[in-house]
């Protein structure tokens, strides 16, 4: 009787299509021991990110950040992201802001797209962030601004 | 003291049998907490690499269909990586297969290959002998679909649809309109310098397609495309003066302009295509003319001693940009379409030619010649931010792609004391004076026009 159940089991799974996209939920989280050690250290409320710590992150994305060249208004293109991260510096959940300028400006969508598929590049997964103030930075909005690139 | 620590180590203890410890009681904290806000983190420099995107072959059952697939994701593929702005990933990286890519992306395996955008298609062979072309392009990090489209038309056709396809990527990507689905006509040139054999030729703007247009019996030059893309209007010489003549390129009829009293030179369509605007001597001196193609009325704009020539519409039909030596040098002007309120905008070291104004309106490009070398730049149409994209012993005759982002010039090296050398040919070059690449053509090339997109 069990082996018969078996089988069935197994046909079954097989014939499950691949899940199109994996639902971001909260998983079961083990948490690493280099956490578990800075997460027993109490919460400063005085320690504020410093500027290193954002300068840190802002550097990771040199490399995942591919910004459309030439565009015709480089001056204009300034794109916020608000972002959720995990404790480990993985992104939860990222999302456009601003997103009716996207429907009636095609320059604006295509940099809103790659500032988005930038937080979304695994080369930049996780952010280097501070875990032991993961409550500084749990949500947090990127500003994307290439003005300065294009000598603006 | 004592009761203090003991607090502490209760704390503590209770704190350690929870999963989400000090977390929940510092996420109590801060929302009591006035004064968190929101940590904002200002990205500012990126990269500008072009974009790594797969373009896998297009699927087909039968083997024809398989071929026209494959021809047609390698046109495409070039369109895309020749614009510099896109990097085509090898498909030897690829890992999934056309088989299994066909029922759905797996976009990890996109993902883990570095690309951020992925291409596929298929094509199919209908009854009536017509090809179905289909394609779909994806953000793979956002595992989206980001442009989708079906194609119907005759298989000798495959080309255009490749570039029809590039257009609508490149547009998606990048927000600008595309330029692949377009032409180039320009001077074939052969023979020795003393006994020059020109030729009008057109291609594809990725050199395939390519045929001549004329024998090279009579001297051709400055070739210029109308709005439509279907005519062209060039100089020839047939008999002993330079004549404006529009060629049909469906019908391969030529016909002159004009009969005109004086020798007609540097013909352009207005953006409308019912007017030519176009520089005319009479005794010595030339001027600015507007043609109604459709009256066939002429109307003089320029008035001046000096040599006014080589005019070019705005896109809003506006204004007119020409070279002008009523300065003292050859520099660059702008007037009104009715030849009104004429400034000059050059005022650089060198002198100034050949004017053309970008579709997209926000530059002019140029010839500028100084110190013995050539260039070709740009600038605004107020004459600000000169920008120089090319040099070289010599480089002349900027055409604008029609998306205003790309331009094609001339080249043409030096020759030596043996008279070797001297070859001329076509480029193309981005706005941002990047990624200058060589058109090949059979024969030396001179003087090219760009077409618009194809109607």
């Amino acid at each position: 009787m069990t082996s018969v159940l078996k089988t069935v089991e197994k046909l079954k799974q097989k014939a499950r299509p691949e899940p199109e996209k994996e639902e971001e939920k909260p998983k079961k989280y083990k948490i690493p021991e280099k956490l578990r050690q800075s997460a027993q250290r109490p919460f400063d409320e005085s320690a504020p990110m410093t500027i290193s710590e954002l300068d840190a992150v802002a550097r990771q994305f040199l490399k995942c950040w591919n910004v459309p060249a030439g565009a015709r208004d480089a001056k204009n293109l300034l794109v916020e992201i608000s972002v959720r991260a995990n404790p480990d510096g993985t992104i939860r959940q990222a999302q456009i802001l601003n997103q009716d300028r996207m429907r009636s400006d095609p320059f604006y969508r295509t940099a809103a797209e790659s500032a988005l598929r930038a937080v979304l590049n695994p080369i930049c997964s996780p952010l280097k962030l501070p875990p032991e103030k993961y409550e500084r930075w749990k949500t947090m909005r990127l500003k994307f601004d290439p003005r300065a690139m294009f000598g603006g | 003291m004592t009761t203090f620590c003991g607090i502490l180590t209760g704390v503590r203890l209770s704190i350690r049998s929870l999963i989400f410890p000090l977390a929940m009681a510092a996420m109590i904290i801060l929302r009591t907490h006035p004064a968190a806000a929101e940590l904002v983190i200002d990205i500012t420099r990126g990269n500008i690499d072009p974009l790594p995107i797969a373009v896998t072959s297009f699927l087909g059952e039968a083997s024809r269909e398989a071929q026209i697939g494959k021809d047609i994701s390698a046109v495409l593929s070039a369109d895309l990586e020749r614009s510099g702005l896109f990097r085509p990933i090898p498909h030897k990286a690829f890992i999934q297969t056309g088989t299994s890519l066909a029922v759905r992306p797996r976009f990890g395996d996109w993902r883990i290959i570095n690309a951020q955008a992925m291409v596929q298609g298929r094509i199919e062979i209908q009854d009536s002998g017509k090809l179905r072309i289909e394609f779909r392009l994806w953000d793979v990090f956002a595992e989206q679909q980001m442009a989708g489209q079906a194609y119907f038309t005759v298989a000798k056709n495959w080309r255009r649809v490749a570039h029809i396809i590039a257009d609508v990527i490149y547009k998606r990507m990048t927000g600008e309109s595309g330029y692949f689905d377009t032409r180039v006509v320009y001077i074939a040139e052969s023979g020795p310098a003393n006994k020059r054999i020109k030729r009008l030729a057109i291609m594809d703007q990725d050199g395939a397609n390519h045929r001549f247009l004329t024998d090279g019996q009579y001297l051709v030059l400055t070739p210029r495309f109308s709005p439509t893309a279907q005519e062209i209007t060039y100089l020839s010489y047939i008999g002993k003066e330079p004549r404006v003549y529009i060629f049909n390129l469906d019908t391969g009829r030529q016909e002159i302009l004009g009969d005109f009293p004086g020798m007609t030179y540097a013909p352009r369509f207005s953006p409308d295509g019912n007017k030519v605007v176009m520089s005319m001597a009479k005794g010595g001196n030339s001027e600015i003319y507007v043609m109604n193609l459709g009256t066939r009325d002429l109307d003089r704009l320029t008035n001046n001693p000096a040599i006014d020539t080589s005019p070019s519409y705005s896109p809003d039909s506006k204004r007119i940009t020409f070279n002008s030596d009523r300065g003292g040098t050859q520099q660059i002007y702008v007037m009104d379409a009715d030849g009104d309120d004429i400034q000059r905008i050059s005022f650089g070291k060198g002198r100034y030619a050949t004017p053309v104004w970008s579709p997209r309106g926000d530059y002019i490009a140029f010839t500028k010649m100084k110190g013995g070398e050539f260039f070709i730049g740009i600038m605004h149409p107020d004459g600000s931010g000169e920008r120089q994209l090319a040099r070289g012993f010599l480089v002349e005759g900027p055409t604008w792609a029609p998306n205003g982002r790309v331009l094609s010039f001339f080249k043409q090296g030096k020759r030596d004391k043996k008279g070797r050398g001297g070859e001329s040919r076509l480029h193309v070059i981005d706005i941002t004076g990047h990624n200058e690449r060589e058109i090949v053509t059979p024969l030396d090339a001179s003087d090219p026009a760009w077409s618009p997109l194809i109607p």
